[in-house]
Order: C-alpha cells, then structure tokens, then sequence
C-alpha cells in the first residue's frame, strides 16, 4: 500500500476513534495518547513495530477531534477541562435553556472555522516568519509570563461587598473570592514545584508525571460538584439551523485565533488564559462570539501547538501531545510539514461531519440517563485511568490536587488559578530563581 | 429573602438552591446571586465541602511534601532508561566524560557523562555553575560523579538538567604525580599532579587575551603552567606565589606539537609551605575511580525513522534536494562562531575535493556537539537541505547529527620562509616570524612575515579567521602561523587557516 493511503486511512481510523472517545466526561485526549505511546515503544523493535508513518497521521487526527468534539461533554455533561472553562457557562445556559445542542454545534463550527485559520492562514506563515518570532521573544518568555500571571490575578473582579453597612465584613465579603483565588493559585504553584522536581510518581511512567495533578484540578472537582448539586438537565431540543451569521464567524476567529495563537506559542499558557487574555483584548460581548470564540481559540490552542513541533525552522515543543509525540519522532524537513497540514485538514472535516450525530446521539443519552449517574461513570472512568498509568501514587496526588481544585469551584474564584501549578514555577525557573525556591522547600 | 421567588420558566426543575430565592435566575454552585447580590442557601453538603477542600489541600500539600523530601531518588542506568521516562527525576552514578564546558553566553555550562551503558549530556545553570567553582565540583574529564538530574528523553537526544550541587558528590580522577621533565606528548588529555618552586609569574597586559604564565622548576627540569584571569582569582593568596613552594593538579594538551599545561581551577593550585615531597599514594576511591573506566557502545537513538539518512557525496547537494534530509561526511573547510549577541548561526564550511558545503546550526545544536568541528577534521553530519542565496546549504537540527569521524591532523612544524617554492602552493605550512605593519585588505588584513631567511605576505581573511585571533596581533610580534601556500600577482603568501590559526609568541 502507498505511503498516500497509510497516511488516509491511519488519520481517518485515528480521527473517528478519538470522535467517539471525546464524548465520554473526563477522557482526555493526551492521556489516551500516552497510553498508545506506551504501547508503540513496548513494540518497538518487534516484528510488530508501528512506522511513523501510521502512528503519526492517528494522532494527528485524534488531537483533531477531539479539540472539535470535546465541546459535547464539555457542555451537554459538565466536564470540562480547563481551556473549555469558558465555554461552560455560556454553555450551561444554553443547556437549561433547552439549546445545549445548538451550544455545541455553534463551538464545532468554531473549531471548523479554527481549521481553515491553521490551514490558510498559520501553516503558510509560519515557517516564514514564526522562526523569526522565535529568535526575538525566546529571551523574554520569563517577563510574558509574569505579566500573564499579573493579569490573570488582578483581572478577577471582586463579586460580593457591594451592599450592607461598610466594615470589614462587607471588606471580607468583597474580598474573599480573590484571597481564595490567590490561595488557590500558589497552593497549585506549591504542588508543581513539588512535582516538577521531586514527583513521587514512579519514574518508569515520568512523562505522565502531571496527570493526576491536572485530572485531580480540573475533572475530579466537576465531577463531583455534579453529583453533589444534583442539577436536572430539562429535555433538549434539536435544530437545523444556528443563530449565527457572518459577521459572528468572523469576529470569533478574530477573538478565538487571537487567544488560541498565544496559548499554542507562549510556553505553559493554556487555551484558557489565552482565552481569557483575548476576551479582554478583543472586548467581544455577545455571546455566540463568546461561545464560538472559544471553539476557535480551543482548536488552535491544541491543534497549532501540535503543528509547531512541525514548523521547518522553527520545531517547537508545545503542549503535551507535541512532548509525547517527540519521544517517538523527530520531524525534519518540509515532508513532514504538508503531512500534519494534510492530517489537520482531513481530520478536522470528519470531525466536523461526526459531530452532530454525535451530539444527538449524547443527548438521547442524558435525556434518559439521570445526571448524577452519568457524572458517577465519568469520575470512575477517570480514577480508573489515573490508578492505571500512575498507581496509588498519583491517586494520592489526584486526591490533593481536587482539594486544590475544589478551592475555586467551591467559593466562586476562577477556576484558570489552578494553573498556578505550571505558571508559577515555571516562571520562576526561567527567571533563575526557581532553585532558589525549590532550596527553601528542601527539594534541592 | 424570607420569601422564595418563582423560578423563571425553563428552571422549575431546579432544586431550589441552584436558582436564585430572589431573581429566580440558574446561579448554580455560588451563594450569592451574580445578578441580584441575593445571598443564596445551599444546603449542609456543599459547605462542609469547603471546609474539607481546604484541609484536603493543606494537610494533602504537606504530606506530598514530606512524601517528596524523604523519597531516595532512584539510580537509574542510561541504558536502561526508556522514552516514558521523559522529565523523571533520576540518579546517576559514573565517569565525566569530557571537562565541563561553558556556554558562549556564560549562563551555565555543560559535561557529558558516562555510566558504561550509555551517555549523556548534563546541563548546568548558572547558579549551580557559580556554586560548583567556588567549591571546586567543576566536572573535569574522568572524575568520577553521582548526581540527580531530570531527563529529557527525545526521539533523537537525551540530556539530563542538574537539579541540585548539594547532592552533586564528585571523586577526582587520579591525577599521577609526575616529574616536570617527564611530561611529554603522551599524556596528552590526561590530569597530572605537578610540584616545585615558581620561578617566574608573568602577568599578562591589561586588554589582552594572553594567559597569565606560571614557570614552575622541579629537580628534574622545568615547565610553564597556562591559567587565566577566572583561575587567577581563585587561588588562595596569589601574591605569595613568586618563590613560593607549590603543588597544582594540571591538564596536559599540546600547543603546536608542543606539551601545554593548563590549571583548570585555582582551587587545584596549593602553596605548600616547604620543599614538595613526593607521594603518589591514592586513596581507595581513588583506586576503585581507576578500575571503574570502561567504554560503553553508544546509545541508539534511531527510533521512530526506518533508518538514518541517506548518505550522499558533497557533489550530489543541489537545491532540488531542499527539503531532503541526508547525510554527508567531509573535511571541516572552516568554523565560524556567531557574532556576540548576533542573531547568526554556527557556520561550518565542510570540503571534499573541488566541491564544498555550508553547515549551519544554532547555538542550542552546538552545545550538544560532542567534538566541536575544527578545521581540518572528518566530520559526519545529518541535515536538511535548504537553499542559501541560491546555494544549497545543510540546516543541522540535533547536536547529536555532528560526529568526528577523525581528528584534524596535527600543525606541520615550522619551516623557514625561503624554503617555501611554487611547488608548495595548496599545502599547509606553519611559519614563526615577525609581523610588519598591518595592511587593510578590505574583506581582510595582511602583514609581511619576516624570518631569518626571507619575507612572505600572511594573509587572514576576516571571515575565515575570528576576531579574537586577529585582534591581537600587531607590528613587531613574534606569531606562528599556520596557513595554506597561494600566490597573488606572482608573490607566494601565506593564507592563514581558519580558527585559532596564528599564535603570538612573543
């Protein structure tokens, strides 16, 4: 069989199979891929070995779908991970509303039009001038992400202590969102010192060294706040047409490219405070923008970080998919470029084609399964997954990091603070005074 | 609030504190309304879960941190270490395998590192580089070390980030106590320990880039020990060294076919306070350091690629290969550096035969190279091939694509100026004379060389020949140079070779 219909069928089986994945709450697509990393070196060098030629468009197609796709449990089931954060508001409403199929298909098309950007716009401009970019801003990277982590702090607006007599009650009331979102970020930032340089986890599985911490951060604590609040979803409805035009398409890739560009190219800024940095420079207040803003910037955030490793010149590791992908493979030269291009677009067209079947298909799900139950699958499916790959130990890390992930959910902060567990020592490390603190912390 | 409202149509289904008691707006998990500041009940469960978040994550955080600091790290051996080990925190235990180097920018340094079952490079940042010297752990070449480090395993590299220099515990290799006139050429790259009287320390001129020099008289002869400014100040009461007794650890190296010695630390000199007497005893570290030695097969990082480049002559590189990933192996032409704080790579001009090829990596390339290209070597080298103001050129991506296939050959020795003819022209020779005055070539400098016997131009053409060799030099000099034989207008010249090719002598 030609190279051509290795690559076809390979990011086709790895696009529809991620499609149907990415439905279910909580799985994420990078921990998948750590486990079929696992198994593709535990071949390597048998008779059985997989050639970079299949496993290369497969996982291509599967960040793909499910940067498309992931919106479904996101907001038909509440799990969300942290770059849909903002899609789950806007998103909810849309669900008590009855509209929660409309929500979806408006962020896929979002993801379709975050497609078209990497593909007619990125990838032809990248190599040219990312290279460039790169040599310029690779020594300021430590200052970007201090200013980030101040904006992200100080742009959390106080949301009580604006009624009742003046006091240090009314003081307290006002205050007590943002104290629990700095507690929040620097116990985060705590646990990544801890784990970024002494992690328990076993060595033998080190890559997936930040696993639990994340699912424990973000899945577990949403989880689980659906089965306490016990919200009931009303019956939904589907439509055949969506409540967008245009001139929405166009100031969504406008927001979302935006915030989706720095997240992908800055080191540790995630979707959602690329996101959240975009919303605030944009100013975009409607919310079909908003949601499908979020599409957009989703898709670029997963999918263009993912396309760096591949950039001619430039070879940048973003993102987990990228760091796993380059313990298998080291791309090299155009070839490998109009390869992953090729991959993005084919992968991104049946996502799109899958999704709405899809969401309807979710639908009758929750339509007759109680909410509860469905949040009780999703959370043991995740437990499941993180006693797997990284034992009891990273169950234990799981178990403190939803503590932590808690924090925000529980007293109304944002939940973007628990990013603090790569923010702040990261940015710490590249200022040159991380060891410093990981000397204070006995953990050098 | 003593009053429940309605809920608004669409969220009768709520429980009653999911929506607002005064709005009747969804509000979810918060207790006060975001619309109307209504304080909001939640039932019993949803408070205690706060409180027990909070103690979750303290008495949680604390524990994982106890867990953290009293865990050994385990040992782990390179060759067994496996892609799923990707930023693990390990031990290492084994051989420096060449001295710490450091970088171009001065913000670290680096050493590569053995354990008999593979190797590895090992990065150092700044803060542990500066710690490391004052308490004299710069790695050197055969030391024997144990460390903890965090992996970085890719498809084609692996390297290690030094975590911490309190757990850095390093034995010195054996360095033999040798006689100064038993130095000879062949203990080239070892570590000798040296003793005797400092007849002379000559301090080198302000500006310049001269070593400061060490003459050192034993019973048997005597030698000249090379240190710079960094050692210099390192040494423990410096003013006391003329006439002063004292036993140093020295590196041995040639300097144009000549024995060099080099003090790698000031730590390593020690001002004795009579007369050195001779002791050649080791410690049982030491003995155990020496048996240790072996070599190891280097690691195989092919995986994920079929097989490795293809390997093609310098002559089959056009621009229709751009793009092309291939191999190639030829004699390095010349090296040029980047520029300080310039934005240029690393140039290598690789030639075979009539045909010749530029290499380019970056900073980040080079400081994984093992053996730094130099002129005159064999180098293998893996690329792309990109196109250069229309000439093919090879783009290196991985330090570990830079292989010496063999050493560059030694300098000739010195022969005197007339006896250089027409028939030389393409040869390499090595001349030691005076410079006359410098002459401004445009792209270049030249300056008549004078010996005992007769005159020929020197010419060093400023791409070829760095600046740090060129800046130097100056009218009335004593220079060995070392050049290839060409003609111009009918006169022989001397053009000087690429890199360090002239020496000032005197």
């Amino acid at each position: 069989m030609s190279e051509f219909w290795i690559v076809l069928l390979s990011v086709s089986a790895g696009t529809v199979l991620m499609s149907v994945l990415s439905c279910l709450p909580g799985l994420h697509v990078y921990n998948l891929m750590g486990a079929l990393v696992l198994g593709i070196l535990a071949l390597d060098g048998t008779s059985f070995a997989i050639p970079a030629m299949v496993y290369l468009p497969a996982f291509t197609g599967m960040i793909v779908s499910w940067a498309i796709l992931n919106t479904i449990p996101a907001v038909l089931l509440g799990t969300p991970d942290e770059s849909a954060l903002f899609t789950v508001m806007p998103g909810q409403k849309y669900l008590m509303a009855g509209r929660g199929f409309e929500g979806t298909m408006i962020t896929a098309v979002g993801g379709l039009a975050g497609a078209f950007f990497i593909v007619c716009v990125m990838a032809p401009l990248a190599p040219r001038y990312l290279p460039v970019a790169q040599q310029v801003l690779k020594g300021h990277m430590h200052w970007v992400l201090w200013i980030i982590i101040t904006f992200m702090l100080m742009s959390e607006w106080p949301k009580g202590g604006n009624r009742g007599p003046a006091g240090w009650a009314k003081f307290f009331d006002a205050w007590k969102t943002l104290i629990a979102g700095v507690i929040t970020f620097l116990l985060a930032g705590l646990l990544g010192f801890i784990i970024l340089t002494r992690s328990p986890v076993s060595h033998v599985v080190a890559f997936q060294n930040i696993m639990p911490a994340f699912v424990g951060l973000f899945a577990i604590p949403w989880c689980l706040l659906n089965i306490i609040s016990a919200a009931s979803v009303p019956p939904q409805h589907t439509t055949t047409s969506l409540g967008i035009n245009g001139d929405v398409v166009l100031r969504s890739v406008w927001s979302g490219a935006l915030g989706g560009g720095i997240a992908a190219y800055f080191p540790i800024v995630t979707g959602g405070v690329g996101g959240m940095l975009a919303g605030h420079a944009t100013a975009q207040r409607d919310e079909r923008i908003f949601i499908m803003g979020q599409g957009v910037s989703k898709f670029i955030y997963y999918v263009g970080a993912f396309m760096l490793m591949f950039v001619p010149g430039l070879h940048l590791t973003r993102g987990g998919g990228a760091w796993m992908t380059k313990t298998l493979f080291t791309p090299l030269g155009w070839a490998d470029y109009y390869l992953v291009i090729g991959c993005i677009a084919i992968a991104a067209a049946i996502s799109y084609l899958m999704m709405e079947p899809l969401a309807k298909v979710t639908l009758k799900f929750i339509n007759r399964f109680n909410y509860r139950h469905v949040s009780s699958v999703a959370l043991a499916i995740i437990l499941l997954m993180v006693l797997g790959v990284t034992g009891w130990v990273g169950m234990f890390i799981a178990t403190v990091a939803t503590g932590i992930g808690l924090l925000p959910v529980l007293f109304g902060s944002r939940r973007l603070n628990c990013l603090g567990i790569l923010l702040l020592p990261i940015a710490c490390n590249m200022s040159g005074f991380g060891e410093t603190i990981t000397g204070w912390l006995g953990l050098t | 609030m003593t009053e429940n409202k309605q809920a608004l149509p669409g969220h009768e289904t709520q429980s009653s504190e999911m929506n607002c008691p005064s709005c009747g707006r969804f509000v979810g998990a918060v207790t006060k309304c975001p619309y109307c500041g209504a304080k909001v009940e939640k039932r019993m469960s949803l408070t205690a879960t706060r409180w027990a978040a909070v103690l979750l994550a303290t008495i949680g955080l604390f524990l994982l941190w106890l867990m953290a600091v009293k865990r050994d790290v385990p040992v782990v051996k390179l060759g067994d270490i496996q892609p799923t080990m990707n930023f693990a925190q390990i031990r290492l235990e084994g051989e420096v395998k060449t001295d710490a180097r450091p970088f171009r920018t001065g913000m670290g340094m680096s050493f590569h590192f053995t354990d008999g079952t593979g190797a590895v490079i090992v990065f150092i940042t700044k803060k542990q580089m500066d710690e490391m010297i004052e308490n004299n752990l710069t790695p050197k070449a055969g030391d024997q070390v144990s460390f903890i480090g965090s992996l970085n395993v890719s498809d084609d590299q692996m390297s290690m980030r030094l975590l911490s220099v309190k757990e850095f515990h390093l034995t010195r290799a054996v360095a033999e106590s040798v006689q100064l006139a038993d130095i000879t050429k062949k203990l080239k790259g070892s570590a000798i320990t040296i003793a005797g009287t400092v007849t002379k320390l000559e301090v080198p001129p302000e500006e310049s880039k001269r070593p400061y020099a060490l003459q050192l008289k034993d019973a048997s002869g005597e030698q000249v020990v090379n240190f710079w400014q960094a050692e210099y100040e390192q040494i423990e009461n410096p003013d006391a060294l003329p006439g002063a007794n004292v036993r140093l650890r020295v590196n041995v190296g040639t300097y144009r076919d000549k024995v060099q010695l080099t003090l790698g630390s000031g730590l390593d000199l020690e001002i004795l306070d009579g007369p050195p007497a001779t002791d050649d005893s080791r410690t049982p570290a030491q003995q155990a350091a020496e048996t240790y030695r072996k070599k190891a097969p280097p690691r195989d990082f092919s995986r994920g690629r079929a097989a490795t480049a293809e390997a093609i002559p310098l002559s089959d590189i056009t621009a229709d290969k751009k793009g092309h990933t291939v191999r190639v192996q030829a004699r390095v032409a010349s090296v040029t550096p980047p520029q300080p704080d310039s934005k240029q790579p690393f140039a290598v001009l690789l030639r075979d035969g009539d045909t010749s090829l530029r290499v380019t990596y970056w900073s980040n390339v080079d400081e994984r190279i093992a053996d730094k290209p130099v002129p005159g070597a064999l180098f293998e080298m893996e690329g792309v091939v990109d196109v250069f103001r229309d000439r093919p050129q090879l783009t290196v991506e991985s330090g570990y694509k830079v292989r010496q296939v063999e050493a560059a050959p030694a300098a000739p020795e010195p022969v005197a100026i007339a006896s250089i003819s027409a028939a030389d022209k393409g040869q390499i020779r090595t001349i030691e004379g005076t410079l006359g005055a410098a002459r401004d070539l445009g792209k270049g400098t030249a300056y008549t060389l004078t010996d005992d016997s007769g005159a020929i131009d020197l010419i060093l053409w400023h791409s070829t020949v760095p600046a740090d060799v060129r800046t130097p030099l100056a009218e009335g000099q004593t220079v060995a140079a070392t050049g290839t034989i060409g003609e111009y207008d009918g006169q022989l010249q001397l053009k000087a070779n690429a890199g360090p090719s002239v020496y000032i002598l005197r």
